[in-house]
C-alpha cells in the first residue's frame, strides 16, 4: 500500500502513536483551522477595517487598538470568530490528550527506558513564574507544567503531538525543528566564527530545536531549561531515543541556576512572547551572566513588529494575548530588544528577520538575515548579540 | 489516583487536564452561545471520525476484508482516499459553519443599508 498522510510514521520512538480514529479526530481539528482562516479570518479583517474608518485611526494603530477591539466585541462575527478558534484550540488538545492518555503507562515505560545519554535534572520545589502559572498557555489543560499526580511523561507527550497540529506541518513537520534550524541559520549568518563548546536553550520545551541544534554543532555539549518536569523527562526521553545527548534542567530563564561565563551559545525560540515585560530584562541579563565572553545570544520571535502591523494583524495579535493566554505576545512584538541587548552589556547586536530554514542549513551562505519580513513560516524575527571579550569593550 | 499526593490548591486531575486555566469571557457575547459553539464543534469533529470509520468499513469490504478493529486501525488510506475524505470533511464543515458566514452577511449588510 502507498504510504501517504494518512497514516504518517513514527518519526521519532516518543511520539504518541493515533489509532484510526485519533487520526480522523486530528485531521478535522486542522480542516476546521483551515476553515477558520480561510472563511471566518477574513470577515473578521473586513470588520477591523471598518472599525479603523469608523474611528479615524491615522497614525498610532497599536496605540488605537483597545478602541478597535470595544468596536468589534458587540459584534456577532467577531464573537463566533473568538468562540470557533478556540473550539478548534480546544478540541486540538482533547485530540492530542487522549490520543496521550490512552497509550500513557506505554509512553511512561518508553520514557523510563530510554537510552542512559544526556541528563534531566528536575527539581521538587521549583516555582514556576508568575507570568507562567496565572494561566495555561496557549488553553493546553495543565500547560507546561501540571503533570497528573502520578507523575510521568504526560504534558510532554501532549505537547508534542499538538505541537505538529498546531503548525498545520509548517514549522517542520513532525520533528517540529524549523525553527532550531532557523537560529543555527542565523548564527552561521552573523556569528560564523562561532564554534560552542557549550550551548544553553532557554525554554526549550520537548527539545524539537535542541536536537537539531546538537547535530549542527556535534563537538558541544548542549543544556536546556524549560519549567515542567514530566515535560522534561519526556524530553529527555526523546532525544536518548533519538542518539542525541542532551542535559535538561528544570529552571528558570530569569535564574538559571548555571555559573558564571559557562556557555558559548545562549538562545530562545519563541518564548519571550510567554513570559512578561519585568522578566524579559532579567532574562536579558541571565544569558550575559552565563555566557562567556564573546559568547553569543540568539532570540528568535515571532515575525511580526506591532509598530509595523496592519489592524488586522492586531487584532489576530491580541486573541493570542487574551484568549490564546500568550498575556506577553503584544510586549513581546513591541519590546526594543537592541536597547534591552544594550542595558544588559551586550555589544555586535542585532535584530532583523531570518528566512525560515527547512532542514540543516549549509555554511557561508549569506543575506537570510535582514529587514524585510516575508511573513509567517516563511521569516522568524531575531535579536542576536555578542558578549563583549571585556569591560572595555563594551 | 488514589494515595497519590496533591498539593491542596490543585483541581482534581481529569479536570486539570480537559479544561484550561485562565479561559475568558468574550466581552458582550452570552457565554451560553460560546459554549453550545464549543460543543456542536465537538459533536461534528465526532460526526467526521464516525464517517471516517464508515468508510473504511467500506473499503475493507470491497477488498473482500472483516472490518475487524485490528483491520480498521491497519488500514492505511492511498492518496485518491485520503483527498476523498478531505473533501468530505471541508463539506461538512461548511455546511455546520454556514451560519456563522451567513452571520457575517446579515452583520456587514446592515452596515452598508442606509437607514429609512
Amino acid at each position: 500500500m502507498s504510504t501517504s498522510q494518512s497514516q504518517p510514521q513514527r518519526i521519532h520512538p516518543m511520539m504518541p502513536v493515533s489509532d484510526h480514529d485519533e487520526l480522523a479526530e486530528q485531521q478535522f481539528v486542522i480542516a476546521l483551522k483551515t476553515f477558520i482562516a480561510s472563511e471566518m479570518d477574513p470577515v473578521v479583517r473586513d470588520l477591523t477595517n471598518a472599525a479603523v474608518a469608523e474611528l479615524g485611526v491615522e497614525d498610532s494603530l497599536q496605540s488605537a487598538l483597545p478602541d478597535i477591539r470595544r468596536r468589534l466585541e458587540p459584534q456577532q462575527p467577531y464573537q463566533n470568530w473568538v468562540s470557533a478558534m478556540r473550539a478548534a484550540q480546544e478540541l486540538m488538545w482533547q485530540a492530542a490528550g487522549d490520543c496521550v492518555d490512552r497509550q500513557r503507562s506505554d509512553i511512561d515505560e518508553l520514557a523510563r527506558s530510554a537510552p542512559a545519554i544526556g541528563t534531566v535534572t528536575v527539581d521538587p520545589n521549583f516555582i514556576v513564574p508568575r507570568y507562567l502559572a496565572a494561566t495555561d498557555t496557549h488553553m493546553m489543560p495543565g500547560s507546561y507544567h501540571v503533570d497528573p499526580p502520578d507523575g510521568g511523561v504526560r504534558q510532554g507527550a501532549v505537547f508534542d503531538k499538538a505541537a505538529s497540529l498546531y503548525s498545520l506541518g509548517r514549522q517542520g513537520g513532525q520533528m517540529n525543528d524549523m525553527r532550531g534550524q532557523t537560529v543555527i541559520a542565523h548564527v552561521y549568518e552573523r556569528f560564523p566564527d562561532l564554534e560552542p563548546a557549550r550551548v544553553l536553550e532557554m525554554g526549550c520545551t520537548v527539545g524539537n530545536s535542541l536536537c537539531a541544534v546538537a547535530r549542527a554543532f556535534p563537538q558541544a555539549e548542549v543544556h536546556g531549561l524549560d519549567v515542567g518536569a514530566g515535560l522534561l523527562k519526556y524530553a529527555h526521553a526523546r532525544a536518548a531515543r533519538l542518539g542525541v545527548a542532551l542535559h535538561f534542567k528544570q529552571a528558570s530563564a530569569e535564574d538559571s541556576g548555571y555559573p558564571d561565563n559557562h556557555f558559548d551559545l545562549v538562545f530562545s525560540s519563541a518564548v519571550l512572547h510567554e513570559t512578561s515585560a519585568k522578566a524579559l530584562p532579567r532574562i536579558m541579563a541571565e544569558c550575559f551572566r552565563v555566557l562567556r565572553p564573546g559568547g553569543v545570544m540568539v532570540h528568535l520571535e515571532v515575525p511580526f513588529r506591532a509598530a509595523e502591523a496592519d489592524a488586522y494583524s492586531l487584532i489576530r495579535a491580541d486573541f493570542e494575548t487574551r484568549y490564546n493566554n500568550e498575556p506577553f505576545w503584544m510586549g513581546a512584538v513591541s519590546a526594543d530588544y537592541e536597547a534591552l541587548a544594550r542595558e544588559a552589556g551586550f555589544a555586535e547586536i542585532g535584530a532583523g528577520f531570518q528566512d525560515a530554514a527547512f532542514g540543516p542549513p549549509a555554511r557561508g551562505i549569506r543575506g537570510q538575515f535582514g529587514n524585510e519580513n516575508k511573513g509567517g513560516y516563511k521569516s522568524w524575527y531575531i535579536a542576536s548579540a555578542r558578549k563583549p571579550q571585556s569591560k572595555a569593550m563594551a | 489516583m488514589s494515595g497519590a499526593t496533591v498539593s491542596p490548591n490543585a483541581a482534581p486531575p481529569m479536570q486539570r487536564h480537559r479544561v484550561h486555566k485562565g479561559r475568558r469571557v468574550v466581552p458582550g457575547q452570552d457565554p451560553r452561545v460560546d459554549t453550545l459553539l464549543g460543543m456542536v464543534m465537538a459533536l461534528t469533529s465526532e460526526l467526521a471520525v464516525l464517517r471516517e470509520r464508515l468508510d473504511t468499513h467500506e473499503r475493507l469490504a470491497a477488498q473482500g476484508k472483516v472490518a475487524t478493529p485490528e483491520a480498521i486501525d491497519a488500514f492505511v488510506a492511498d492518496a485518491a482516499t485520503e483527498q476523498a475524505r478531505a473533501a468530505k470533511r471541508k463539506r461538512m464543515i461548511e455546511k455546520v459553519c454556514r451560519p456563522l458566514l451567513a452571520d457575517a452577511v446579515t452583520a456587514a449588510a446592515g452596515v452598508s443599508t442606509p437607514k429609512d
